[in-house]
């Protein structure tokens, strides 16, 4: 295992630059790797950058002004109407972008690695949520990838509740140590505490 | 006037369908190699802008390797030698997606039917979401919120409105495809797994926007979960 082979996830908006950062926690186990993917991973972080990101519903200038059935995105933006969500709620949309790095915080330059989550709510679960809808994201040269985090509620009128929810993730189908953790509100969507 | 703008935008929602090739028409060259008879499809998609569905197909045509090297055929030709040996119907259908199924007599949850398929202008991959989340909310009508994560893809590619009624996953599938810029639905289990009470990763969409070799680990998975008892007999 003489090189760098443990992959971290680092996490950025779109717009913003590589956040870097990664915890480093022994956990070695097998993989079936292969390229530059391979040998042990050891853990695995996503970190934002706070205080930016998060596209609200109800302030973009562009966008529809609120989640609500019906409604229209006509610039693309999803609603809980396109999302599918149960009529009449509302809710946050957030678009990150992730990047799969080594533990070293080096980028795994490797496109076409398929990064899919597990998402399952757990308690406090104010929202009411039952039901996760979850992807498959094929990295780019750059072991980069979009994600966009979602909730739509019913119980989303004036209300304060959030959601807790874990957060798996797994590299062409092998699972990664580290697991986030997400709080879903109406007003915001944070990943391990962080972001909006 | 408002007339006027109706009939503007639906002839505007008709001519932006870029699935609509003429499968007769002479490709020059197509050379596969590297993959599934899968992954041959989504470059050939690709290549001549061709939408696909794929359904219910047979576990081997995602795992075993395929190879073509073929010059001046036509399009049609092309899917008929990909998929020759593979006991599947083939057929373009009126929105020009080609529908490649392999014959079922279980009634799978791509015949079941979506109430209402009520939705605004979004992209491919977001549409696709809704039609999922609709699909889970028909069997659980009291549920207060959903929530997860989704890749959002193309940004450019939007599509719809849609307002639809009673039709299949299957049809749905078909439609909002066949308004992309060029895409392919592949059923990510077959027919006989596709049952309640599962809802879940049922079916993907790949754009044609990136390379289709990136997705090559993605029709690997599928082939790694398809159950079975599917193996061709």
């Amino acid at each position: 295992m003489g090189t760098a082979a443990e992959f971290a996830f680092a996490a950025s908006f779109a717009t913003g630059d590589w956040s870097r950062s990664s915890v480093k926690r022994p956990f070695p186990f097998t993989s079936r790797g292969r390229g530059r993917v391979r040998s042990a991973i050891q853990d695995t972080i996503l970190t934002h950058r706070s205080g930016q990101g998060g596209n609200s519903f109800r302030s973009m200038n562009t966008g529809p002004s609120s989640c609500e059935q019906g409604q229209d995105g006509s610039n693309g933006l999803p609603t809980c109407a396109t999302l599918g969500g149960p009529t009449g709620s509302r809710g946050w949309v957030r678009n990150v972008t992730n990047q799969l790095q080594y533990q070293d915080g080096s980028a795994v330059l490797q496109s076409g690695i398929t990064m899919a989550d597990t998402i399952t709510i757990s308690t406090p679960n104010g929202l009411g949520l039952s039901g996760t809808s979850t992807g498959s994201f094929p990295t780019t040269g750059d072991g980069s990838f979009p994600d966009t985090y979602f909730d739509c509620s019913k119980l989303c009128f004036g209300s304060s509740s959030t959601a807790s929810a874990v957060q798996s993730w797994t590299w062409n189908g092998t699972g990664l140590f580290h697991t986030n953790g997400l709080v879903y509100s109406c007003s915001s969507i944070t990943i391990d505490g962080k972001g909006k | 006037m408002l007339r006027t703008f109706f009939i503007v935008l639906v002839f505007v929602r008709l001519v932006s369908a870029s699935c609509q090739p003429n499968l007769n028409a002479t490709v020059q060259t197509f050379t596969f190699s590297g993959g599934s008879r899968v992954d041959a499809i989504l470059e050939l998609g690709k290549q001549t802008n061709i939408c696909f569905g794929l359904r219910n197909l047979p576990r081997s045509a995602f795992v075993e390797p395929a190879s073509f090297r073929l010059k001046n055929q036509t399009a049609r030709l092309i899917i008929d030698k990909i998929f020759d040996g593979e006991r599947v119907d083939i057929k373009q259908m009126p929105e020009g997606l080609v529908y490649v199924s392999r014959p079922s007599k279980v009634s799978s949850l791509f015949d079941y039917k979506i109430a209402e398929f009520d939705i605004g202008r979004a992209t491919l991959q977001t549409t696709s979401l809704g039609l999922k989340n609709r699909l889970v909310l028909q069997f659980v009508p009291g549920t207060q919120g959903i929530a997860g994560s989704y890749y959002s893809g193309d940004q450019t590619d939007l599509i719809g409105p849609f307002q639809e009624y009673q039709k299949t996953i299957t049809e749905l599938l078909t439609l909002i495809v066949s308004a992309s810029k060029g895409a392919t639905w592949i059923s990510a289990i077959p027919d006989s797994a596709a049952v309640l009470p599962r809802t879940e990763n049922l079916w993907v969409v790949i754009e044609y926007n990136r390379s289709m070799r990136d997705y090559r680990s993605l029709t690997e998975q599928i082939a790694r979960n398809f159950p079975a008892s599917e193996e061709p007999k």
